[in-house]
């Protein structure tokens, strides 16, 4: 299962399905911890295959066993399941899912969310007040998300929400403060091997307004 | 600055090689493949000539000159020669064969002195040897290696050989009396040199080929490799062995070689053939005292283990296997962890060679160990071969599926090679005589060998001056019986009335027995003994184990394993019920510590006396004697971590005992080495037993305790439910002011965990601080640690994850305190967990720390956990390929394809443990 998540990161999403059909006894298992743990990684596939549908109803399997089997908040399954279900229901769009997602895991109690997911809570909802139309608090939660991932050393996820920030200034036409986030991150996806992710940032780097900006590369900062 | 040419006269043996009929071929084949063959040829024969230790001088067109004794002369050049000389033809013709080609080579070899030059390109060897080489080679039929009088004369220790004739040889007035080369026919210089009837190696040169070619590619790739030889009885595979460790013998490369075989008596004492393995490579024998075996370990970890650190950790671990007295006893994966890292250690050393025989009597222990080996040793030079009847192949644990296993059945041969056979080894076997035995021997060998082996006996055949076997009376009509059994039983009936009876008393013994083993069971004259032994040697029905390096060097042993069984059925129940009480009275005085290392033979020896004793006054002594035996075999079987041979053992104590609660107590301990080997069914059938027996007697506290066993069993089949119930119903069965306490603590962190199992996590709380309270009451390490991990679990899923990690931290102090390296390990597991969900530091230290208790005991599910969650921690730390590179190896370690999936749902599922 990890090879299949590591594959899907890195793009190889027919690897990755290899690796998790390796493991399908797993999803009909009595054991609460492989069905979710199972549920999590296929949407982690499904995500690369851009099968977002599967991807977000994985995730949500993947977080609604874990809960109601009562393993608690910290499990990993919900670590890997929540930000694939996030980012499946704004691929989709399914922004009202999104909500509910974020509502699912702010009504627990604070100490049971660890840094990662308080962290992801933050990014999920400055992704879906963005996707609304509104900028309400995005700028703010996706930096202290990035801070959060920075100080936990966390790379990819920095990059992440690094890349996300880039994509929210561009759009709000701040593109001089874009371009330093984007090149952050497709030099840390570069590094990482995380092809999709770098393919993305990279875009982002050689669209119109960046390039009509000066690009990336003058800055410096790739 | 050129150095100049020194030459000298040096003592050498000079080999020459070509190809016979090359010239026509290679006009008739496309010149690319002509090419391509030729080199194969030239890559073949230098590798031959390496391997044993020569010197390919030059290849002149398809002809390839070696020599032996330049630059360093050995004393034994000459054999290496001619043993590198009959390997060419062989690996010629078989090579012509993988290309669809008949391809022979023809081989000649001279010995003497030559001059010899420094000059590379003069060549180093010169003079009227070389070109004598050459030309005896011409003289050579196809696929023949002829030699001179002088390289015979140096060889025939070890060299069987054919007169060849005097031959005219341009540049030599007189004509050369020269030998054909047939066969090795002992190790170098002529050890081992069997002196029994040794029939030619027919039929099984593919296999051979196979064999040596699997034992270089070991070798060569630092790889391990298991040879499973299988076959039935007669068919050849002892053969096989004999003939592979000729010519492992016969290398110039030094290969480190070992054999042991599985005892056939009662049910295998447990690992005996590894350990007569590692007796043999340290030099202790059977018989040395304890302190003596000690000291030889000490010595021998010291020649063979560089590393104190790694000395440290082997010495104990085979130690237990030796059965020395050991400060603390280990557990099976930590057992097997440390035999595998000796034979790691020896392999780094020079290649090492494993040879088991007769796997189908093999202990379940010793199977499981095999397969350990080849799983966790892939990257050394670990060569096994494996001899078994079919029913071995059927053994579980040993994964014939794996990559480094290779199966080799052997089948039975045709009748035209048994013919072959028959004829190499009676010279003028009338026609119809011939065809009767070829017929009857249904292409097994060893029955041919047998038939011809009783014409010897009658004195119907006598070995001639030429060395071969000629009749030497009338055959008169040949009458052989049907069947190798049959065969072999009138063999023995053919014995004098003294031999015979002896070769019955030695049958109880076994395969192999001292001289004073066999004075023990006899109730013959022992003056006249060593005649008898003598006659049976000469006769071929037992020989003398000549092995240097074995412990039983000196020992006696039946030729054919069969030959014991045959003989075993001759004997009456009398007599069988005396020899086998001799026989374990004498192996108690024979070992050391009351033969405590053979405690499992002991006892089936005594329980095969009580068996016939029938209606005798002693039965009921013999049954108590036979019970006490037992209960030593399964502590000795525990003590070096084979829990299957254990749990045989007290179940037969269990049957044999006629107190109630002892038979209760023995069918508890069964089921505890059942769930240690993880046979859940088996553990739980024992523990119901028990339980109910406890109880029908009134014996309630017992009843609970086993209770908790019981429950652990229904809990691994995933039943935990019912464990529910039955610890429930346990702990309401006991005075809770009047029970033990470490029964009652127990139980209730028993129940702790079978409750959060199985889904009643709001009730499990209870329970869990009831065992806290007691066992911290009454200093109880196992249940406080225990129940701590379980509390830092619920701890966890509450979202209480300070107490979580306080109280795994708890446990894992207790763990550590007491020694409780499983259970330590698995809390480093939870606290990686837990550190790697909550996003505190310390994660990867505690994967790294449970890494390295799972390796070090051999423990592979947590071994398979542990690295799953360090491969988590490195993806969140942006260490993407580190985590591929351990994913990658934890998948390729694997069995199969399925075992990655088990060993991840194991993982899983151990986190809550």
């Amino acid at each position: 299962l990890r090879l299949a998540l590591l594959d899907a990161l890195r793009g190889h999403a027919g690897s990755a399905r290899q690796h998790l059909s390796r493991c399908g006894a797993w999803a009909a298992s009595d054991d609460v911890q492989s069905r979710s743990g199972y549920a999590a990684t296929e949407s982690g596939v499904a995500l690369a295959e851009e099968d977002f549908r599967l991807a977000l109803e994985a995730a949500l399997r993947a977080i609604g066993e874990s809960l109601r089997g009562g393993i608690g908040l910290a499990h990993e399954a919900i670590r890997l399941a929540f930000p694939c279900a996030v980012d499946a229901a704004m691929a989709i769009p399914d922004l009202d899912e999104a909500d509910r997602l974020v509502e699912l895991l702010t009504s627990r109690p604070p100490g049971e969310i660890p840094p990662f997911l308080r962290a992801q809570i933050r990014r999920a909802r400055s992704l879906s007040t963005a996707a609304r139309g509104s900028d309400e608090g995005v700028e703010e939660g996706l930096l202290t998300a990035e801070e959060v991932f920075r100080d936990l050393g966390y790379p990819y996820w920095t990059a992440r929400v690094q890349l996300d920030l880039a994509e929210w200034l561009t759009a709000q036409a701040r593109v001089g403060e874009a371009v330093e986030h984007a090149g952050e991150a497709a030099a840390t996806f570069e590094r990482l091997g995380t092809q999709p992710m770098l393919v993305r940032a990279r875009a982002l780097c050689e669209s119109d307004a960046v390039v009509a900006f000066g690009g990336v590369e003058s800055r410096g900062t790739g | 600055v050129v150095a100049s040419a020194t030459t000298e006269l040096r003592h050498v043996s000079v080999l020459f090689c070509d190809l016979v009929g090359f010239t026509p071929l290679a006009e008739s084949k496309d010149p690319e493949d002509v090419r391509e063959l030729l080199s194969g040829y030239f890559e073949l024969a230098r590798a031959i000539v390496f391997r044993y230790g020569g010197l390919v001088e030059k290849f002149i067109g398809d002809a390839v000159m070696a020599v032996w004794g330049v630059p360093v002369a050995k004393e034994d050049d000459a054999e290496r020669a001619v043993r590198a000389g009959l390997e060419l033809v062989s690996a010629v013709a078989d090579y012509g064969k993988e290309h669809d080609t008949d391809l022979k080579a023809r081989v000649g070899i001279v010995t003497g002195g030559v001059a010899t030059t420094e000059t590379p390109e003069e060549g180093m060897v010169i003079g009227d040897r070389v070109n004598t080489a050459a030309r005896i080679q011409s003289a050579a039929p196809p696929g023949c290696c002829y030699v001179d009088e002088t390289t015979r004369a140096a060889t025939a220790v070890a060299i069987a050989y054919a007169d060849a004739g005097k031959h005219e040889v341009k540049g030599k007035a007189e004509p050369v009396h020269l030998h054909q080369a047939t066969r090795v026919v002992a190790a170098i210089a002529g050890s081992q040199r069997s002196g029994v009837l040794e029939a030619p190696f027919s039929g099984r040169d593919h296999e051979l080929r196979l064999v040596k070619e699997l034992f270089h590619a070991s070798a060569e790739r630092h790889s391990a490799r298991l040879v499973l030889v299988s076959g039935v009885a007669g068919v050849g595979k002892s053969r096989l062995a004999w003939e592979f460790f000729k010519y492992i013998d016969g290398l110039a490369g030094d290969v480190l070689w070992h054999a042991g075989r599985c005892l056939s008596y009662g049910e295998g004492v447990s690992y005996w053939a590894l350990s007569e393995m590692v007796r043999a490579r340290l030099q202790i024998s059977e018989e040395d005292p304890q302190e003596v075996a000690a000291e030889r370990l000490r010595t021998g970890l010291e020649r063979w283990i560089p590393d104190p650190a790694d000395r440290e950790f082997i010495a104990p671990r085979l130690g237990q296997l030796l059965g020395l007295p050991t400060a603390q006893v280990l557990a099976r994966e930590e057992l097997f962890s440390g035999w595998r890292l000796f034979f790691e250690r020896l392999a780094e050393h020079e290649p090492v060679v494993m040879v088991i025989e007769d796997l189908q009597w093999a202990d379940a222990g010793m199977v499981d160990f095999l397969d350990h080996l080849l799983e966790w040793s892939g990257d050394h030079a670990l060569f096994l071969l494996v001899l078994t009847r079919p029913e071995g192949t059927e053994k579980r644990g040993l994964v014939l599926s794996r990559r480094s296993v290779t199966a080799l059945p052997l089948d039975p041969l045709s009748d035209e090679v048994i013919g072959e056979l028959l004829d190499g080894l009676v010279a003028d076997l009338p026609a119809l005589a011939r065809a009767s035995i070829i017929e009857r021997a249904e292409g097994i060998p060893l029955y041919a060998v047998e038939t011809v082996r009783s014409l010897l006996d009658k004195g119907i055949l006598a070995k001639g001056s030429d060395g071969a076997l000629h009749l030497v009376e009338e055959l008169g009509t040949l009458e052989i019986p049907p069947g190798l059994t049959a065969l072999i039983a009138s063999r023995l009936d053919a014995l004098s009335p003294d031999e015979r009876r002896l070769v019955k008393e030695c049958s109880v013994l076994g395969g192999s027995f001292p001289r004073q083993a066999i004075e023990a069971v006899t109730d013959g004259d022992p003056s006249e003994l060593d005649e008898i032994l003598s006659s049976l040697v000469r006769k071929e029905v037992l020989t003398v184990r000549a092995d240097k390096l074995s412990p039983e060097r000196g020992q006696y042993a039946f030729t054919q394993s069969l030959i014991r069984s045959v003989a075993y059925d001759m004997l009456t129940r009398a007599e069988r019920k005396a020899r086998h009480l001799r026989t374990a009275a004498h192996l108690r005085g024979a070992f050391p510590d009351e033969g405590a290392e053979v405690s499992e033979v002991i006892a089936a020896h005594l329980n095969d006396a009580y068996k016939v004793a029938g209606d005798d006054p002693d039965a009921g002594e013999l049954r108590a004697k036979a019970k006490a035996a037992y209960v030593i075999a399964a502590e000795r079987a525990e003590s070096v971590g084979a829990p299957e041979a254990a749990e045989s053992a007290y179940l037969t104590a269990a049957d044999l005992s006629s107190d109630d609660a002892e038979r209760a107590h023995l069918t508890e301990r069964a089921g505890q080495m059942a769930q240690l080997a993880g046979f859940y069914e088996r553990a739980l059938g024992c523990f119901e037993t028990a339980v109910a027996a406890h109880r029908a007697d009134g014996r309630g506290i017992d009843a609970a305790r086993v209770t908790t066993w019981l429950a652990g069993s229904i809990n691994s089949l995933g039943h935990g439910e019912q464990a529910v119930v039955l610890l429930r119903e346990a702990l309401a069965s006991l005075d809770l002011t009047t029970a033990p306490p470490e029964v009652v603590a127990e139980l209730q962190m028993r129940l702790g965990g079978a409750l959060y199992f199985s889904g009643h996590r709001d009730e499990a709380a209870e329970p869990i601080e009831q065992a806290l309270t007691l066992a911290q009451h009454y200093e109880l390490a196992e249940p406080l640690a225990g129940a701590l991990n379980f509390k830092a679990i619920l701890f966890l899923t509450l979202g209480r994850l300070e107490e979580a990690r306080l109280n795994f931290e708890g446990s894992l102090v207790v763990a550590r305190r007491h020694g409780l390296t499983d259970r330590e390990m698995i809390v480093e597991g939870n606290l990686a967990d837990l550190c790697m969900t909550l996003d505190l530091p310390g994660a990867e230290d505690h994967c790294e720390a449970m890494l390295a208790l799972a390796r070090r005991g051999g423990a592979r599910d947590n071994e398979a956990f542990a690295a799953q969650n360090l491969m988590y921690v490195l993806m969140m730390a942006g260490r993407l390929d580190e985590a591929y590179r351990l994913g990658t190896t934890v998948l390729q370690s694997g069995a199969d394809e399925s075992c990655p999936a088990i060993s991840f749902i194991c993982a899983w599922r151990s986190w809550t443990r």
